[in-house]
């Protein structure tokens, strides 16, 4: 028997060889109870592919407002983006000239003060002029 | 060109659309698309809000991965299984809020309860639905609800062929039984409205 529903519910999902197919038949044909249980697989069947739900009636307005929302976030997040890089050549650059002008990164050539001579400096120090 | 191919090829020019920035373009997708994303998020949750929510994720998650879509396989098919995959997690997500629940609150309701409340064909279906495990659940939306072959039903959730047509007997058993039962209900429910009345 366990066999035989077996290929009941097989005969739903593809096509049984000939042999099979008889067997299935003849069972059907014997048996009132399997009968009983493949009309209840068709109409299961049958209900599933009949189930068509619905969104409720603003669904799509609210994907395509979700959408927009996420793309100015995402225009915001390319924005800043954006500043940080050119920020961040900007001070590159500078870096550059400073390395390139002074030989060297050290605070004093960074401050401007490497120009200077240590007298020059010392004098600067003291008299803090505008 | 067969019908199946001019929907693909529909489908395709609209991405491309959509692609080059038109919301026209996304707006129709949505609409031919909504019914079967609709018949397997709310298969796999009931109709519930968190469904209704996991359905707009779906296209939102879709319109940021457009780039990606190259047509291999059917919108419908690439939706399905975007809506398959966010619905198998807010499953999770529902069992992990039901476990803190069932931890903080002891009355639980009992799930055959509801049966009472059922209104309709579409609410038993859902009723019966959400009574199988997610595995088979997920197989019974895909190739019975959606009408996908046991093939592609397995392609989808990346399982063996046996294991869709194991999976779909024990859940046609289950349904069935449920159904049963919920007819059952009905007809003692009815009889003791019969009798007050």
């Amino acid at each position: 028997m366990k066999y035989i529903r077996k290929l009941l519910i097989r005969s739903f999902e593809e096509d049984l060889s000939s042999d099979e197919q008889q067997r299935l038949t003849e069972a059907l044909q014997q048996n009132e109870a399997l009968r009983e249980e493949q009309k209840q697989i068709a109409d299961l069947r049958d209900k599933l592919s009949g189930y068509k739900p619905q969104f409720s009636g603003n669904f799509v307005d609210s994907v395509l407002s979700k959408t927009t929302q996420k793309t100015t976030k995402d225009d915001f997040v390319v924005l800043f983006k954006r500043i940080a890089l050119t920020g961040a050549a900007a001070i590159a650059a500078l870096l550059l000239t400073i390395y390139f002008t002074d030989g060297s990164f050290d605070l004093n050539a960074l401050y401007g003060l490497s120009e200077y001579t240590p007298d020059e400096e010392l004098f600067t120090f003291l008299n803090p002029t505008p | 060109m067969t019908t199946s191919t001019k929907i693909h090829h529909d489908d395709l020019l609209l991405v491309r659309q959509a692609l080059s920035g038109s919301h026209a373009a996304f707006r129709r997708i949505v609409e031919t698309h909504e019914q079967s994303v609709a018949r397997t998020v709310k298969g796999m949750l009931g109709s519930t809000t968190d469904a209704e929510d996991v359905g707009q994720e779906t296209f939102i998650r879709f319109y940021h991965a457009m780039k990606q879509y190259k047509g291999e396989a059917s919108l419908k098919t690439y939706l399905t299984r975007i809506a398959i995959n966010l619905s198998l997690n807010q499953i999770k997500k529902r069992n992990k809020r039901r476990w803190i629940s069932m931890n903080t609150d002891p009355v639980v309701p009992l799930a055959s309860e509801d049966v009472f409340n059922i209104k309709d064909e579409k609410e038993e279906l859902e009723y019966a639905l959400e009574q199988l495990d997610p595995e088979f659940r997920s197989v019974v939306v895909i190739r019975l609800i959606q009408g996908y072959t046991t093939k592609e039903t397995a392609e989808m959730l990346d399982i063996p062929q046996g294991t869709v047509l194991s999976r779909l007997s024990r859940a046609q058993q289950k349904l069935k039984e449920i159904l049963n039962t919920k007819n059952y209900h009905d007809e003692i429910h009815q009889k003791t409205v019969n009798q007050i009345v």
